[in-house]
């Protein structure tokens, strides 16, 4: 890191997606006191400029930071573990209620900033855990360890922490000097865990860590009595619906009117669609 | 946008994988991919520059990641019923030629 409170990203082809959608190549970008000075064309400001510190970027793009909206602290040392989808989850959610100790989580968000630091990803805004059902919020040691090192990373990150779907209470396991303790999780647990976090975390360090709070969504144990189908929706290409040949569906489509690819076309999706669908109506 | 908290990073144009660069935006779109971002800068301060971090040996990381996994493989002998040899467990690509 530098302290340099000037500093000049030129020779650059800038892409500022701003409203008027112009890409400045050659283009720079001045920075100062941790915010956007100058978007400008040309590789370098013209005449004389204030002391600052000058990195060539050799005609690279050069952008804004990406944003990740959609991650989970953890996954970055489970991802790669093997198994269908469903086995996965299981598997996951397990670690981290019961096997996921304070230095699992201090790993993986190290290994989480490297990799979003690698990849251009600035801001992102992790679950803290297995979605809205396994959060490890039943005190804060497990969360203080994963915020200590994305601070120490230089990122941005809004840490994501929540409550777990009722029943209450839940089991989990704690760690301390390599043993484990079973213990329960009450709601309160996790509030009040929370709260404390808030408080010491939004704002903390360089300003760039904030945490935010999310509730699970209740349609799932509304809907389903409590449990999520653990078989997914059939992942089957749609079938043509039944109905008249090509030929006939030209004939009628002149004695109607209707276009014949509203008879015969169906949709051509390649993936899996798991909400209703309707198939083309002719009363259109 | 000026005025905007400085969160920038730089995308490299100029290494031999790139191929022509028609228009940076579908330079982006085609042929770049994460291991081409070169410097990272959040909130005005640079986090990665040349795609070295400060106080980060990637060559060594790479080395002492590659000896755990080597040796979490080997222990799994051990761990497993009957205690097969390694390459039981975690059996090659290819078959190993048989002499005729």
């Amino acid at each position: 890191m530098t302290e340099a409170t000037r500093t000049i990203l030129g020779n650059a082809a800038v892409i500022p997606l701003d409203g008027q959608r112009q890409i400045l190549d050659p283009g720079h970008v001045v920075v100062e006191a941790g915010r956007i000075a100058t978007v400008a064309a040309g590789a370098w400001p013209e005449g004389e400029t204030p002391a600052a510190r000058r990195i060539d970027l050799d005609g690279a793009a050069l952008i804004p930071g990406l944003i990740d909206l959609h991650l989970h602290a953890g996954h970055g040392l489970t991802k790669n573990l093997g198994g269908d989808v469903d086995a996965w989850m299981d598997t996951v959610g397990d670690v981290y209620a019961r096997h996921a100790d304070a230095e699992f989580w201090a790993a993986d968000a190290a290994l989480q900033a490297l990799e979003r630091t690698l990849g251009g990803t600035t801001l992102a805004v992790p679950f803290f855990g297995g979605g809205d059902n396994v959060m490890r919020t039943e005190d804060t040691a497990c969360a203080e360890a994963h915020l200590r090192e994305i601070e120490a990373s230089g990122l941005r990150e809004i840490l994501v922490l929540g409550v777990d779907r009722p029943p209450f209470p839940k089991p989990r396991r704690a760690w301390t000097e390599g043993r484990a303790v079973e213990r329960s999780m009450s709601l309160s647990d996790q509030i009040a865990a929370i709260g404390t976090l808030a408080g010491r975390w939004r704002g903390a360090g360089l300003g760039l860590i904030d945490i935010a709070v999310s509730a699970p969504r209740d349609r799932r144990s509304r809907v389903r009595g409590g449990r999520w189908p653990r078989s997914r929706p059939p992942c089957a290409r749609p079938r043509p619906p039944p109905g008249p040949s090509r030929r006939a569906a030209a004939a009628a489509s002149s004695r109607t009117g209707i276009a014949t690819d509203r008879w015969l076309s169906w949709p051509r999706r390649s993936g899996c669609s798991t909400g209703a669908r309707s198939w083309p109506i002719a009363s259109t | 946008m000026p005025g905007a908290r400085a969160d920038l990073i730089a995308i490299d144009f100029g290494h031999d994988g790139i191929g022509q660069v028609i228009d940076p935006i579908q330079t982006l779109m085609q042929s770049s991919c994460g291991r081409d971002v070169t410097d990272v800068v959040v909130d005005g301060r640079l986090v990665m520059e040349g795609r070295i971090l400060p106080g980060f040996d990637a060559a060594a990381a790479h080395r002492q990641a590659q000896a755990q996994f080597d040796g979490l493989i080997a222990r799994y002998p051990d761990r497993t019923f009957g205690h097969p040899p390694v390459s039981e467990i975690f059996t090659p690509t290819y078959p190993p030629r048989r002499a005729p």
